[in-house]
């Protein structure tokens, strides 16, 4: 598994444009005061998986939106094996989405779906006769569909890791965020009338952050790094977020210790509508079967 | 033909050596072994394990969501193979002007580290959604043979959940 170098550096100047009057010339790193910092670490990057992403929005001031998850029955029109784990990552998204609001009735359709497009990348092993059958028994419970979910998303990350198809992962990835992006912006009531959600969508920043410096190691492959100058784009977009910083504290209570402080962002009315539509345009690619 | 047959058989051998070499098992297998204890903690997705010489340090970074608490384990999957520390950091931009210039400084803020934890997880909680980075420097044990570390992250729903 190949893992990033920092590249702070391109973030930086992501973070640079926000405000629009800087220019690129005048950004330096300060690099004698960065002399705590392993320059040389390999750091591995990681973003939650949809089911974790979606563990809390049921309890959010949503709308839950079924009708704008992916055509299951589009699953098998894709022939290509990048849009076949791009949407294979957009159909785990909708698995989460749907046990999260314990939707369990169409659950079955979309596993298939899953299996099918799991088979047809290499991960045919993680949807082994028990899988399927587990999906069956537990139909209609929805934690357990949800723990099933979130145990095929894992196995099939390891399995693609084991396999060395990192080209794979990296757009199963893309897709699961996209869709996830796509789901929770539609499960809004309108903007500053979803504050909650409001804020989970800002904290997706730094997901976005991290799922770039994922497909910094694969982006010999055009598609990696054609989406991630979508994720670049998007990052622009988050930019223009009202953010305050304050000293992150750490309390030891009874041997748990809290984090709290740090930055905070808040989502402004045309970050949301920006990201709305930006979201929607790359959504709209990665599901077409062209 | 025998040479053919010799070509075949050493470019398998060398390609096991490299795939036995390239991967470790799962961080909830290093760190959990065989012992299935259940708790109200489940395996979190961004649980990941690498390999590292001693004198090596092995980073990884994840997402703690707001709303959630996290329980952080490291073992290596070979007892003997040396000692562990780790330490969970966040990485702070800050923004300055210096000479006209807007200047960014990254400051590394150590959140919490095992010499504190001693042998036990770390068990954490954040009041908000942030990126933060886990450490593991590997030392003692043989200095050219690498060493399969595993970082488990587990989480749950908090008891309060802040929404």
């Amino acid at each position: 598994m190949r893992k990033s170098l920092y590249l702070f550096t391109g973030l930086l100047l992501l973070l640079s444009s926000c405000g629009g009057t800087d220019t690129k010339n005048d950004i330096v790193l300060d690099e004698k005061e960065e002399s705590n910092l392993n320059q040389d670490a390999l750091v591995n990057f990681n973003i939650p998986s949809p089911s974790e992403q979606f563990a809390l929005i049921a309890k959010m001031d949503v709308v839950k939106n079924t009708s704008i998850m992916h055509d299951p029955e589009m699953a098998d029109r894709y022939t290509t094996s990048s849009q076949k784990a791009l949407n294979f990552g957009v159909y785990t998204a909708d698995v989460a989405y749907l046990t999260s609001f314990n939707e369990t009735n169409k659950y079955l359709t979309y596993f298939g779906k899953l299996e099918k497009l799991g088979n047809d990348i290499g991960v045919a092993q993680v949807f082994g006769k028990q899988l399927g059958e587990l999906a069956k028994k537990w139909d209609g419970n929805a934690d357990s569909l949800f723990r099933l979910s979130d145990e095929t998303y894992n196995k099939t990350f390891q399995r693609l890791i084991e396999i060395e198809k990192g080209d794979e992962l990296s757009l199963m990835l893309v897709g699961g965020w996209f869709e996830s992006m796509h789901l929770m912006i539609g499960s809004s009531k309108g903007y500053g009338k979803s504050p909650k959600l409001e804020k989970a969508i800002a904290d997706q920043k730094l997901v976005a952050e991290n799922l770039l410096e994922f497909l910094v190691s694969y982006k010999d492959n055009a598609e990696i790094e054609n989406y991630s100058k979508e994720i670049s784009s998007i990052l622009k977009i988050y930019n223009e977020m009202d953010c305050s910083s304050s000293e992150t504290k750490v309390e030891n209570a009874n041997g748990k210790l809290n984090f709290t402080g740090g930055e905070e962002c808040n989502m402004t009315e045309k970050c949301f509508n920006d990201l709305k539509k930006r979201v929607e345009a790359v959504r709209t690619k990665i599901i077409a079967n062209n | 033909m025998y040479l053919t047959m010799k070509t075949i058989l050493l470019t398998c051998l060398v390609l096991l050596v490299s795939i036995s070499n390239a991967q470790c098992p799962t961080a909830e297998s290093i760190v959990k072994g065989k012992t299935k204890t259940k708790d109200a903690y489940g395996v979190n997705s961004q649980s990941r394990a690498g390999s590292i010489k001693s004198g090596e340090t092995y980073e990884m970074s994840f997402i703690a969501q707001e709303g959630m608490d996290y329980r952080l384990s490291s073992k290596l999957a070979n007892a003997a193979g040396g000692t562990i520390e780790f330490e969970i950091y966040e990485l702070i931009v800050e923004k300055k002007m210096v000479d006209g210039k807007e200047t960014y400084k990254r400051t590394k803020h150590v959140l919490a580290t095992s010499a504190q934890a001693g042998s036990d997880p770390i068990e954490f909680t954040t009041d908000k959604t942030r990126k933060v980075f886990v450490a593991v420097t590997l030392s003692g044990g043989d200095l050219k043979k690498p060493q399969c570390v595993g970082i488990l992250v587990e989480d749950k729903k908090s008891t309060k959940l802040g929404f």
